[in-house]
């Protein structure tokens, strides 16, 4: 074969190539599929269950699906405060089917694109539904090439359906980066757990500990004629089930605390206060503000930001049998307010204000280890894992059935405190009032 | 066969990595994870050092042919017409080897990301880019081998490292797994996974000396010893050993779990491609050493008319198993757990004979004056 020839075939080849290379049999155009974002599930009355599916709308000017770009929105002028806000365009549909995928080819009965699962950001399941067990509901999920085990699970109070409903966009025109960032707010308040699929499944079907989700609601507050009291409540505690805490806005979604499962069935839930307490013994506390009162100074308040100072230290042993779980804490923080303008800065202040705060830590962790381990029997924390260095083998750990002895566990904690810095200030000087003496005025 | 050339032992060790290591990337850790437990990390050592016993004793057998594949060995072991049919043997298993390498990735990959595409499609293409490799013959696939070992190894090292948030030290306990008798059963079971070793005794005339032959199969073993550890306990640091028994591909999943923010996330996309590099350069190899024992069995001078049969043959044979399923309780069984009976005895049993009849050459005294 002389060279032309080679080369001929050669080009041939490449030629052919092309065909096979320029797209394939799963070649998708963006257009050609809507990306649902939030899946809902919900109990069903025809059928097993409600599938509710919310995907952005391809609209001029409205949010793409999955991006940022476009603008405009639904914006309506005037009106309350609920009603003036510029809200993403999305669909919402729901469908009642035995199951979820079943579901997604019913809805595509009524929709003129193929739903696609490829960018869902959270799957939402009813607390009606979750307390009834959801292990024939996450299998598919995990299973379905499509979803990402990144996906946040969040167990309502209200129905799936109802809160995505309610699921508002208030800044910005994606939908996507609203659910993205809703979720990683945990990170700045420790009120809601950073949960995802993955975590959640594997605690599910592990015997060394127990899942959790975010616990969400919609929020029920209003504005209200009634004058406020001369002198309204010093509430410093943030101890409310979603939905109720007296907040209005135009978000009306709520995730606030944790979900608390046992196998695949919600068992209760913690508050925020106590998820933070949750957290920051598992170690996803990333930072907040605690608000103490004032001991100096009735209905005053101190507020400090807090951190973790370094990884939790988790130690066990047994006792008579009796699992011991020793926890050593340390938790670092800046004072942010003193209402009172009493000098915290101080030393030995300082040192009294530290001792308060590892005391509230304190207290609040061990109530709410307590309270998983009597209320609810789940060892959410996933201390199984630390117990399970007392014991040789998968054989014998699964014999000795942590979910038994869990709440027979014996808690030591030790919780450390340091006030690092005083924020902007080193020292507050009281408020010099016009008609003669010092006097320290309630600001903050 | 057409001179296979000369390769370098570090051409040699890059092809050996490729050869050995490429099942972490399939279902083979859930495998492993699925039957010993916690203990799978350290399993896979146990299965590594046994690998490299045998493999010494090999090398005692090569040492004392030198200058022969492990062809003419068998043929002079076991005399012309047995050697034959044992070569024969493992000519069927580096195919049968190569088919379910094939069709292994061929399944997982219509699973993440092609999921309409027919297989006999992607099979096609994988096949003609092996069919390319096979007509380059072994020096090209060393020196391939060499160029995609660095972004291969830097890209999965950076993959594990990206999974650093989702790792839970105190998910590797209990120590022992399933029971230390049990753990040191599969770990001695599951030595087969670094099988492939055995294959490297084809191409020893393309190697310096039986020398090079002992330093490229041990530093081979040993870092896919190290690498398959290190995999391991990470995976299971990520996922617990509950849902890792689970997953079709853990360092897949892995790669689609990573999520640090909006803007760094969904990098299974790059991580594709390194899997498909690495799966590729594993099949072609393994498709070489088979087309290479069929030509030495029956001394063929040139290996590339084979090429074309040799593909379709292969073509058939990765078609064969009806499902994934059968891919792994059958295929992948016989590979990695069974094939250790076969691949293993045979070369011990012609050390034995050599010893016992006082074949080959004598060791070489050392001079006196």
């Amino acid at each position: 074969m002389n060279l032309k020839n080679l080369l001929s075939i050669k080009i041939l080849i490449l030629t052919l190539f092309s065909f096979f290379l320029t797209s394939c049999y799963d070649a998708v155009e963006i257009d050609d599929e809507v990306y649902g974002l939030m899946i809902g599930i919900d109990k069903g009355i025809k059928n097993t269950l409600v599938l509710t599916v919310q995907y952005p709308i391809y609209k001029e000017g409205g949010s793409g699906g999955g991006g940022d770009g476009g603008g405009g929105g639904g914006e309506s002028g005037g009106g309350t405060m609920e009603e003036s806000f510029q809200q993403t365009e999305s669909n919402i549909h729901a469908v009642e089917a035995s199951t979820i995928l079943q579901g997604l080819d019913i809805l595509g009965m009524e929709i003129s694109r193929r739903i696609s699962l490829k960018h869902a950001k959270a799957i939402i399941f009813s607390e009606e539904f979750a307390r009834e067990g959801i292990a024939n509901y996450l299998a598919p999920i995990l299973r379905y090439r499509e979803t990402r085990q990144t996906m946040r699970v969040i167990v309502t109070n209200t129905k799936a359906e109802t809160f995505i409903k309610n699921y508002k966009v208030s800044i910005g025109n994606s939908l996507s980066k609203s659910i993205e960032l809703m979720s990683e707010q945990s990170e700045n308040t420790g009120y809601f757990p950073p949960t995802t699929f993955s975590k959640f499944y594997s605690n599910i079907i592990s015997p060394y500990a127990s899942s959790y989700a975010i616990y969400a609601g919609i929020s029920q507050g209003k504005e209200t004629k009634e004058s406020p009291p001369k002198n309204p409540p010093f509430i410093p505690e943030v101890t409310n089930e979603p939905g109720e805490y007296p907040a209005r806005g135009v978000s009306q979604r709520e995730f606030s605390g944790t979900a608390v499962f046992l196998g695949d069935k919600m068992v209760g839930s913690l508050n925020p206060d106590e998820t933070r307490a949750f957290l920051m013994v598992i170690g996803d506390f990333q930072r907040g503000f605690i608000t103490l009162e004032d001991e100096l100074k009735e209905n005053h308040a101190i507020v400090i930001e807090t951190r973790l100072g370094r990884t939790p230290k988790i130690k066990t042993s047994f006792q008579d049998g009796v699992p011991i779980i020793t926890i050593d804490l340390f938790i670092e923080g800046d004072l942010s307010a003193v209402q009172s303008r009493i000098n915290y800065e101080e030393p030995k202040l300082l040192g009294n204000l530290e001792n308060r705060l590892a005391n509230h830590i304190k207290s609040e962790i061990l109530k709410t280890i307590k309270k998983t381990q009597t209320e609810m029997k789940s060892d959410i924390f996933g201390f199984g894992h630390y117990i399970a260095t007392h014991f040789s083998t998968i054989q014998a750990f699964e014999k000795y059935n942590w979910d038994n002895h869990y709440e027979e566990a014996k808690i030591h904690l030790q919780v450390d405190t340091n006030i690092r810095r005083s924020g902007l200030q080193i020292e507050s000087t009281p408020i010099q009032h016009q008609q003669g003496p010092l006097q320290q005025l309630d600001m903050d | 066969m057409v001179k296979e050339g000369k390769i370098g032992s570090f051409e040699a060790f890059c092809m050996f990595i490729f050869f050995l290591s490429t099942k972490i990337f399939f279902t083979n850790t859930s495998v492993i994870i699925q039957l010993a437990g916690t203990a799978a990390w350290y399993i896979t050592l146990i299965s590594c050092t046994t690998s490299i016993l045998f493999f010494l004793l090999l090398y005692r057998l090569i040492k004392k042919f030198p200058n022969k594949n492990i062809v003419d060995i068998f043929k002079e072991v076991f005399g012309n017409i047995l050697g034959s049919v044992i070569t024969f043997i493992f000519f069927a298993y580096a195919l049968f080897y190569s088919a379910s390498v094939l069709r292994e990735f061929v399944e997982m990959i219509k699973a993440y990301n092609l999921p309409y595409t027919p297989p006999s499609i992607i099979i096609f293409l994988l096949l003609t880019v092996t069919s390319i490799y096979l007509f380059i013959g072994l020096e090209g696939i060393s020196k391939i081998s060499v160029l995609a070992f660095y972004p291969v190894l830097l890209g999965t090292l950076l993959l594990l490292l990206l999974g650093l948030p989702q790792y839970e030290p105190h998910y590797v306990m209990p120590l022992l797994g399933y029971g230390a008798k049990h753990s040191l059963w599969i770990g001695l079971l599951r030595s087969s996974a670094y099988s492939e070793i055995f294959f490297l005794s084809v191409i020893i005339p393309s190697l310096k000396d039986s020398k090079t032959f002992k330093k490229v199969g041990i530093s081979s073993l040993l870092f896919t010893g190290l690498f398959f550890s290190l995999c391991l306990i990470l995976i299971i640091m990520a996922f617990h050993y509950t849902a890792a028994s689970e997953n079709l591909s853990n360092i897949f999943t892995l790669s689609r779990s990573i999520y640090y923010n909006r803007f760094l996330q969904r990098v299974e996309s790059i991580f594709l491609f390194i899997w498909i590099i690495a799966s590729v350069l594993n099949v072609s190899i393994s498709a070489y050493i088979a087309l290479s024992l069929y030509c030495k069995n029956f001394r063929i001078k040139n290996h590339r008319p084979l090429i074309p049969s040799f593909a379709i043959l292969l073509f058939l044979l990765t078609l064969l198993p009806k499902n994934l399923s059968e891919v792994i309780h059958i295929n992948l069984m016989i590979l990695k757990q069974h094939s250790l009976f076969f691949i293993y005895s045979v070369p011990v049993i012609a050390l034995l004979l050599t010893v016992l009849l006082k074949k080959g050459s004598p060791p070489k005294k050392l001079k006196t004056r």
